[in-house]
């Protein structure tokens, strides 16, 4: 297993460095440059050479791709053309947001989705299955724009319990911290409930029409240990892969609830940055959340293994 | 925008509700240059009151977009220069009516044509206890005057030949020809350390103005505080100001509804009247320098260099119903040209009164086009006003059998086309009419990018720049702007107000048409 992980680990260079250069030729086949952005509409041509020989810009493509490599060979990401500020402190920055807004949505759905899910399942026709139905499929069709409106209008607004946006970080007060973090998370977590309930309900069902589930009835086990120790274990390997998809796509960024909210997190780092064309910002911010893609795929690879012992990696 | 955002001359488009977008995509871009500061001792004539200023607290701002940069002489966006236009000080300012009033200068003489000489204010300090002086104003126009440095507003001090700064505490401009809008120019330029760095200039602030720089955030928020040893005693009130970066226009409304802001500005044009019927709001506003137009490219179809055509487009607009649909009626039609009601250079004249498509088409016959053609119009995605102007304008041009495509494009590609025909576009002015004319319509200059000019307007525009006299300089501007309106090489609309929204516990806070904030005269009744 380890030798498998270390291998895995290895696998990442040439898909970072795909991902790098792809990222790269991207960044600089749109239209638009970051001078011209900066000087705006009556740029004159001058000013424009001007500002980029300042940034470096005037240099060749390849020049300055060798350069992005090099500095990412020794950890240097670069430094924002705008603000001057390196990359990685940036990234380093809006990280934590990141990280604490994508963990609570986590926690938020996983709680309800899956026992949801196998209520669902198990009683499947009932009322409670069609509440479920509702809810995944409310989950899915309200944008998450409009669901994070309403709670700011209503949570926010009219009752007053919680502030409308904002971002505390969780060390320096976490009570404050968690009521920042409230409405952000349930609004994300609500769409992503949707999600993880229906693929779990849906694989629940088709596990225990399965033939070892009859077995472990029939052998007299006690239904919770039938749904426990039998079913759910393989129910989830299909809910695990769309959890880590989910993960990885949080980690990118969740730009319209971060705008919404003024949630200092990764995705508006990256969207402003193409918006200004700030290169160093796109492709360091891009980069990352390639890695932490990649990691997560493996952490949920490895997962399996241990949900279904007959996979193995070696 | 200002360009993200900016203030007196900007390099850029924007209007405000414009720019509440462009700033939530993080995009706008301004000019910067010539924002100009208030001068000290401004009391804004709407902030008069009998109540004696109370010091301390804390003023929690909505800030619309992060800062692009924090170096005064780079910055593009509105935003920026709010938070910059704290730290540093000018030499010389406006005040709420737009006369020029000292700052860092204590008093200042016009030698002659050529020669400005100003004295400074003695005992100044820059937030790190270093004693200001001349040298810092010579080191801060040699910077933005050389080309290498990159700024927007280069081209406005081109013109300085030398600097002296051999006696004390004086500083005198010699420039290479009589310009008139040096002075306004002045009002516009930060100045900064002799010592700076340029690249600590990018993310941190360090000035001799009403507040110090504490801490930038990115994405979060801005912290500056009181500058305890700021030469005008007894301000700032305010211990600190709290930018908070806010994009979306609904989160930023709500925050000031819930008392999460103190204070917000650019509140979006279909939001105004809903905040005025708050009675738990103050709602303060008007005319701003923006002002939206189409620009004609006259590079690309025939039809549009023939100046009929392009006065038979400016007959065919019915410019009342932009202000109506895209401002929500919160702006003025522009029937003359680019001169802003508030400006001492306003005429008033009506060159385009009404919309008439009776003359629109005698022209277009006339011209030979009296069956119509094809043209594209590109607006920016991110400027929801400057797409709706776009396809109003294209309903307009059908009764003469104008085809009009619109297209909408990212603010970065959008500046980076070339081939199109018209562009729908905002632009901002401010108290010197040379900075919205000279630049943008004397053939030869950086600006000047339609290729539709004419000898006679030059000359009157290179007139107005040379002549000191301001009485003389107006009625030459009459000139300049029926010249422009007539040549048409911009299609003008509308100028737009712009609106700050605040609690009633701030107290001091006045509305300034050049998108001045004059945080130093703010304080809060708690």
């Amino acid at each position: 297993m380890l030798a498998y992980i270390l291998r895995r680990l290895v696998l990442m260079i040439p898909v970072l460095f795909g991902v790098s250069t792809a990222l790269f030729v991207l960044m600089r086949v749109v239209p638009g440059d970051v001078a011209r952005t900066i000087l705006g509409q009556n740029a004159t041509p001058e000013a424009i050479s001007a500002l980029r020989h300042q940034m470096g810009l005037d240099k060749s493509i390849g020049a300055q791709y060798t350069d992005w490599l090099w500095g990412l060979v020794r950890g240097d990401l670069g430094q924002s053309l705008r603000s001057g500020y390196p990359v990685s402190t940036l990234i380093g920055q809006r990280f934590p947001a990141t990280l604490e807004l994508t963990v609570a949505a986590m926690v938020i759905s996983l709680m309800t989705a899956i026992p949801l899910g196998i209520l669902a399942a198990v009683k499947r026709g009932s009322w409670i299955d069609h509440l479920t139905a509702v809810i995944g499929l409310a989950g899915l069709s309200i944008p998450s724009f409009w669901l994070g409106t309403l709670l700011i209008l209503f949570v926010a607004l009219k009752l007053r319990w919680l502030p409308p946006f904002g971002y505390t970080p969780f060390f320096d007060d976490p009570l404050q911290s968690l009521r920042h973090l409230a409405l952000p998370a349930l609004t994300l977590g609500f769409s992503m409930t949707a999600v993880v309930m229906r693929m779990t309900r849906s694989s629940m069902v088709e596990v225990l029409g399965e033939e070892f589930v009859k077995t472990a009835r029939a052998k007299g086990l006690i239904e919770r240990r039938v749904l426990y120790g039998h079913a759910l274990k393989n129910a989830l390997i299909p809910v695990l892969t769309i959890i880590g998809l989910q993960t990885g796509f949080l980690f990118g960024g969740a730009v319209i609830i971060e705008n919404l909210f003024a949630w200092p997190g990764i995705g508006r780092l990256t969207l402003d940055g193409v918006f200004q064309r700030d290169y160093p910002v796109v492709q360091g911010s891009v980069l990352f959340v390639a890695v932490l893609f990649v990691l997560i795929n493996l952490v949920v690879d490895v997962l399996y293994s241990y949900l279904d012992p007959r996979i193995h990696y070696r | 925008m200002h360009q993200t955002d900016p203030q007196i001359p900007l390099t850029h488009p924007l209007d405000r509700r414009i720019l509440l977008q462009l700033t939530a995509a993080g995009v706008g871009s301004l000019g910067l240059a010539t924002l100009a500061r208030r001068g000290v001792g401004a009391t804004p004539s709407g902030a008069q009151t009998d109540e004696t200023p109370k010091p301390g607290g804390t003023l929690k701002i909505g800030l619309n977009t992060d800062p692009d940069t924090l170096d005064p002489q780079l910055s593009g966006t509105l935003s920026a220069w709010f938070v910059w236009d704290q730290v540093y000080s000018t030499l010389i300012g406006y005040s709420p009516d737009y006369q020029i009033v000292p700052d860092l200068a204590s008093s200042w003489q016009q030698v002659d044509d050529l020669t400005y000489t100003f004295t400074l204010r003695e005992g100044v300090t820059w937030h790190d206890g270093s004693p200001f002086t001349a040298e810092d104003v010579k080191a801060t126009v040699e910077r933005i005057a050389d080309p290498a440095t990159g700024s927007p507003g280069q081209s406005r001090w081109a013109l300085v030949e030398h600097i002296d700064t051999s006696q004390p505490n004086t500083v005198t401009f010699t420039l290479e020809s009589p310009y008139a809008p040096f002075l306004h120019n002045l009002t516009g330029l930060a100045i900064l350390p002799k010592a700076m760095n340029p690249d600590s200039l990018k993310n941190t602030a360090m000035g001799t103005g009403p507040f110090k720089f504490v801490e930038w955030i990115p994405g979060r928020s801005v912290t500056l505080e009181r500058n305890n040893a700021y030469y005008v005693e007894g301000q700032p009130y305010l211990d600190t100001l709290d930018f908070r970066i806010t994009p979306d226009n609904t989160a930023r409304t709500t925050g000031l509804r819930t008392g999460e802001l103190d204070w917000i500005e650019y509140v979006p044009f279909k939001d105004v009247d809903l905040l005025q019927g708050d009675s738990s709001l103050q709602v303060v506003g008007g005319p701003s320098s923006w002002y939206d137009y189409m620009r004609i490219n006259g590079h690309t179809r025939p039809e549009l260099q023939d100046v009929r055509v392009r006065q038979a487009m400016a007959w065919a607009m019915d410019r009342d119903e932009y202000v109506d649909s895209a401002l929500f009626g919160h702006g003025t039609a522009m029937k003359g040209g680019p001169l802003p009601p508030w400006s001492w250079a306003y005429t008033g004249q009506e060159i385009y009164p009404a919309q008439d498509y009776d003359k629109a088409t005698a022209l277009l016959q006339e011209a030979g086009y009296g069956d119509g053609f094809d043209v594209k119009v590109i607006a920016p995605t991110n400027y929801e006003e400057m797409v709706s102007n776009a396809q109003i304008f294209a309903e307009q041009m059908k009764p003469l059998k104008i085809k009009v495509s619109v297209e909408s494009l990212e603010w970065s590609t959008f500046l980076a086309t070339t081939d199109y025909d018209l562009m729908s576009i905002a632009w901002s002015s401010f108290v010197d009419p040379d900075e919205y004319t000279y630049l943008t319509f004397h053939s030869g200059q950086g600006w000047e990018v339609t290729g539709i000019t004419d000898p006679e307007l030059d000359q009157l525009m290179d007139q107005g720049r040379t002549t000191l006299d301001q009485e003389q300089r107006k009625e030459i501007y009459v000139q300049v702007e029926r010249k422009i309106a007539e040549l048409a090489p911009y299609l003008f609309i509308d100028f737009h107000d712009a609106y700050e929204a605040y609690l009633p516990s701030v107290k001091g806070y006045a509305h300034y048409a050049s998108g001045i904030r004059a945080m130093e005269v703010v304080w809060l009744d708690s």
